[in-house]
């Protein structure tokens, strides 16, 4: 009962009180602490520590070649005055955002259109085309690159079905990115919404179904209110995917003619390593981090709220 | 609840898991290789893949200079340092390399265009002394020792460097009534050639011309930095005012051209001109395959043909393929217009032991492995002596000896860091003209000035 | 049933035609960014399996094996304590481990370069360890998640019998997570057989360059051969499908977020 009385407050948004905790076990618990040093020390040294050196990198004049590779120095917030300036940056965003939601609705609606229609197949081929599309989502980023890059190309396999010379990969680059980061993570969304599909209750819908109501509009009034919440950690968790997703278009376009695939990890990248302004890269690092962090606290919201809400019902 | 009782790991557990640490501590601490007691040895980072014109070679070539090397100095070893990737990847993976002493490589094969910024860290030793000991620094032209020399001393030494021509499929002009051999006397000649070909020979590119931005400066070096040159005013960095140039009667002219090829229909297609490989597929696939009538192209192009590369085997091509040197814009003296870079030898500035390190570079630059490196990676050797030698004039037939003739009249893209920005620039304008033909110059003149000026700032960029 | 039978197999197909060109340009002799009927042979599925790319298919399993190793030990220790220890501000911890999971490799790159450099330990295990040290806070995520749903009972049966930490970790608590435990390790393992930016920037050592790098080179080389770029590819992304079919009834039952996403 005392967990559920502490995580149900912390949920609420209060602190943790240890105090109330500690009225049974006195002290610091120390092979807790011993248990969890290695992950500690680790992600400390190896993870926070960079991210922060890389912060401070953001507000200098560090340059990959040249004398300020060697002898850089803090320069305050000039960087950040660049970035105001910078009409790519600007044009990374909208592109970043154009990408980010493309994916996710692309992969959201692959996903749940592999979970319904493999709901109510044959099991063998049900087993083969979840394992393709799981191998297109397990596939190394490299190897998706090569294998669009080939797709999409002029004389490549989709240009056999596509008029004009066939160049999809010229002629449309974002989407065409954007259809290579779907179909290596829609994969892995199906793989979610289908346990989500499952657990909706059957009672609900063959009670629905008996009152005589479309099969189409019991799955938009019905099943999809109850799967709201695995759809909202899947839409999160793909963002995050897909931000991360720097190889796949970087192989493919290296940013694009025009720029037009630039988004912020690319051009991060590019700032950094092909103009080798490292400063300046590391500010839209930054930046970037920034975005990250925004989803990842609201999956953090989204995640944390279910396992108390069903320990709770379970009568814990 | 009792205290869970504080007992530490079972005895046989911390048997496994120290014996699991200190393993994986010592697979990563212990070096590689330099446990051999008493030999100097010496790191040489070059890159595999992007230099030779086949990775076999390169392997051969480097496995040989090691051999060679190792049997002159039995004291000595050589650790070869290979970085994978393209252009840009082997100057970051560099730069990553040089930022500690315990990474940086004794000797290094450097492309030209970075050399200045390697200078300005202070990596690289001057080499003054070393090669006025040599007896082939002498025969170095002047624009070949002047682009690996900074405030007066010697950083660098060349290992050998491209330059620009025309091809032109003798085939096609005969069969489009075009004069054989062709001496194009200036930019209008080339554009009659290509017209003239559009309207008699069907079905193939008229003219190759570098545009986009997938391969990076190496496309300004085989492209629009060959025309620039060759204009009527070549400033692309204006040193006096150290601002960069993004409008002058020269670009005009280049843009100019640019417009003419692809609004009229005479360029290549989208996916080549865009493709990561654009600097090998004229080489490769449009010209053996009778594909291209003109391109503006490298000399290494004429090594590859041969049945030493073959890459691809091409018997055809000493009677197929006619070269020429590319004209200035009104047929101005000296009428030869090029660019010239290269991959050069250096020495780093901490490395504890200088005299192999240069030991080595010496015998990289002795005549056979010199006219190796050259024949197999499509290079005019430094050496003007070596750039007559028949070995290579009969490598690649006529290319070679036509590249060797023209070195002299090259000129150096600048050697800054932001001439990558520039050149990014005017890689967009002209992958932009490619793309959307009926750009007009004054449209591509502005994407060249919008992302240089919004890249750098107003006060680093001029109009001539 | 016809009609979703249908729908499967169009979907299905939409997937495998990226992959068609994979198969034949790999058996290709003329093998060239373009679909067509090949002109068999089999020499580039024997570059792929030999010396050279053999190599870096051995250090990319190396370096993955070390991630994993790193990456599940640390985090079944701390899924454990997070879970079942009383951990100051273990809430506030939880959220800057899924903080951490949002942060992009590449800003990370250049200081982990440098750190790397100093104690020079710019080789193949160290950058397993870094890119263990990535997937720590999914894996902690993950195993910490799994582990809750474990019933508290057989541990109090366990401390009643004097059993210590370790033990009651190793023998109650983690058997009874391992779909969860499993989860973190293939996470992990895959992250790090596909590590490209990573590795690229930390390994010089031409013999300790992992498979991606390897390919990578090959686009960009003077001469590209497609064929072995399409073979390379294949054989890289084998023990990746393999695991899959080995693993491929846990992650059927989509065991994944089963702590995350109880519906």
């Amino acid at each position: 009962m005392n967990d559920a009385v502490v995580a149900s407050a912390s949920e609420r948004g209060k602190k943790v009180r240890l105090h109330k905790r500690s009225a049974d076990h006195p002290g610091v618990d120390i092979p807790g602490m011993i248990l969890l040093l290695p992950a500690s020390l680790l992600l400390l040294a190896l993870f926070v520590l960079p991210v922060g050196y890389a912060f401070y990198l953001g507000f200098t004049n560090i340059t990959l070649i040249g004398p300020a590779s060697v002898h850089f120095h803090f320069t305050g917030i000039a960087n950040v005055h660049r970035l105001g300036r910078d009409t790519l940056f600007w044009k990374s965003l909208w592109l970043t955002a154009v990408f980010l939601a493309g994916s996710v609705v692309g992969v959201t609606v692959v996903g749940m259109a592999l979970a319904v229609v493999m709901q109510r197949s044959a099991a063998w081929l049900r087993a083969g085309v979840g394992a393709v599309a799981i191998v297109a989502w397990m596939l190394p980023p490299i190897t998706v690159a090569v294998v669009w890059y080939a797709f999409t190309t002029s004389g490549g396999t989709l240009s056999l079905v596509t008029p004009g010379d066939g160049d999809s990969l010229n002629h449309f680059p974002m989407l065409i990115v954007t259809l290579a980061n779907v179909w290596s993570t829609a994969g892995f969304s199906m793989l979610i919404l289908s346990s989500g599909l499952r657990a909706v209750p059957s009672e609900v819908i063959e009670a629905a179904l008996m009152e005589g109501t479309a099969r189409w509009r019991i799955f938009l009034s019905v099943t999809l209110p109850i799967m709201r919440p695995t759809i909202v950690t899947n839409v999160l968790l793909v963002t995050l995917l897909s931000l991360a997703n720097f190889a796949l278009i970087y192989i493919m376009t290296a940013g694009g003619t025009d720029n037009s695939t630039d988004i912020l990890p690319v051009y991060s990248y590019q700032q950094g390593f092909v103009f080798k302004k490292l400063g300046y890269g590391a500010l839209l690092g930054d930046v970037l981090v920034i975005i990250s962090t925004v989803f990842a606290y609201l999956y953090v919201r989204a995640a944390r709220q279910r396992p108390v809400r069903t320990r709770l019902a379970d009568g814990v | 609840m009792h205290p869970v009782g504080i007992r530490l790991m079972p005895r046989p557990y911390v048997k496994i898991a120290s014996l699991l640490a200190t393993a994986l501590l010592a697979a990563s601490i212990l070096p590689a290789s330099g446990l051999a007691a008493g030999k100097t040895v010496v790191t040489v980072a070059y890159s595999p893949t992007f230099v030779f014109d086949t990775n076999d070679l390169a392997a051969k070539w480097w496995n040989s200079i090691k051999d060679q090397f190792e049997k002159q100095y039995p004291n000595a070893e050589v650790k070869l340092v290979p970085i994978e990737g393209g252009y840009d990847d082997i100057v970051n993976k560099l730069s990553l390399l040089y930022r500690s002493p315990a990474t940086t490589p004794d000797v290094v094969q450097i492309p030209t265009p970075v050399i200045a910024e390697w200078v300005a860290s202070g990596y690289l030793l001057p080499l003054d002394s070393y090669v006025a000991k040599t007896d082939w620094w002498q025969d170095f032209p002047q624009v070949i020792k002047d682009e690996d020399t900074f405030n007066g001393k010697v950083y660098a030494v060349s290992s050998g460097e491209n330059d620009s021509m025309l091809y032109y499929n003798k085939d096609m002009f005969k069969k489009a009534g075009l004069p054989v051999p062709w001496n194009p006397q200036n930019w209008d000649d080339i554009l009659t050639a290509a017209r003239q070909i559009h309207a008699k020979v069907p079905d193939v590119v008229p003219m190759w011309l570098m545009a986009g931005t997938s391969v990076g400066t190496v496309g300004i070096e085989m492209g629009s930095g060959n025309l620039l040159f060759g204009s009527s005013d070549s400033t692309i960095y204006d040193a006096a005012t150290q601002k960069w140039v993004v409008d002058s009667p020269g670009l005009r002219e280049v843009l100019g051209f640019y417009h003419s090829i692809y609004s009229e229909g005479l360029g290549a297609k989208l996916s080549d001109l865009f493709s990561p490989t654009a600097h090998t597929v004229p080489v490769t696939d449009l010209i053996p395959k009778a594909e291209v009538a003109i391109v503006l192209g490298s000399n290494f192009y004429g090594g590859q043909w041969g049945k030493l590369v073959c890459a691809p085997c091409w018997d055809k091509a000493t009677e197929v393929e006619g070269v020429a040197p590319i004209p200035y814009v009104k047929g101005q003296a000296p009428n030869v217009t090029t660019t010239v870079a290269g991959w050069d030898y250096a020495v780093a500035a901490v490395t504890p032991h200088p005299k192999e390190a240069f030991d080595l570079v010496n015998l990289m630059s002795n005549e056979s492995n010199s006219i190796d490196m050259a024949n197999w990676s499509g290079f005019v050797p430094g050496s003007s002596k070596f750039a007559m030698a028949p070995a290579l004039i009969n490598f690649g037939p006529p290319v070679n000896e036509l590249a060797s003739k023209i070195i002299a009249d090259g000129k150096i893209l600048p050697p800054l860091a932001d001439f990558e920005v520039w050149s990014k620039g005017l890689q967009e304008a002209t992958g932009t003209m490619a793309q959307h033909p009926e750009t007009t110059v004054d449209q591509a003149i502005g994407i060249l000035k919008d992302y240089v000026t919004n890249q750098l700032g107003e006060d680093k960029v001029e109009t001539r | 049933m016809l009609l979703s039978n249908l729908l499967l197999v169009c979907l299905g197909l939409l997937f495998l035609a990226p992959m068609l060109w994979l198969f034949l340009a790999s058996v290709d002799d003329h093998a060239s960014w373009s679909l067509s009927l090949p002109t068999f042979t089999l020499a580039h599925l024997a570059y792929a399996t030999s010396g050279d790319f053999l190599n870096a298919l051995v250090n990319t399993f190396y370096m993955a094996l070390v991630a994993t190793v790193v990456s599940t030990v640390s985090g079944t220790l701390g899924g454990y304590a997070l879970s079942r220890r009383r951990i100051p501000m273990r809430d506030g911890l939880m959220v800057a481990v899924l903080f951490l999971t949002g942060i992009p490799i590449a800003i990370m790159i250049i200081p982990v370069f440098q750190m790397f450099g100093n104690f020079n330990l710019l080789s193949l295990i160290p950058t397993g360890v870094f890119l263990g040290v990535t997937s720590l806070p999914f894996a902690l995520w993950l195993i910490k998640t799994a582990m809750d749903s474990v019933p508290k009972e057989l541990e109090e049966a366990a401390q009643i019998e004097r059993a210590s930490v370790l033990q009651i970790i190793l023998f109650v608590t983690a058997p009874l997570a391992l779909p969860g435990i499993a989860a973190a390790a293939i996470f992990s393992f895959i992250s790090a057989w596909g590590a490209f930016l990573v590795p690229l920037v930390l390994i010089s050592d031409a013999s300790e360059l992992p498979g991606p790098i390897l390919i990578y080179g090959q686009i960009s080389a003077s001469q590209t051969h497609y064929g072995d770029i399409a073979a390379c590819s294949i054989v890289y992304s084998l023990p990746v499908v393999v695991l899959y079919i080995l693993m491929s009834r846990p992650f059927a039952g989509g065991f994944l977020m089963s702590g995350a996403v109880k519906g």
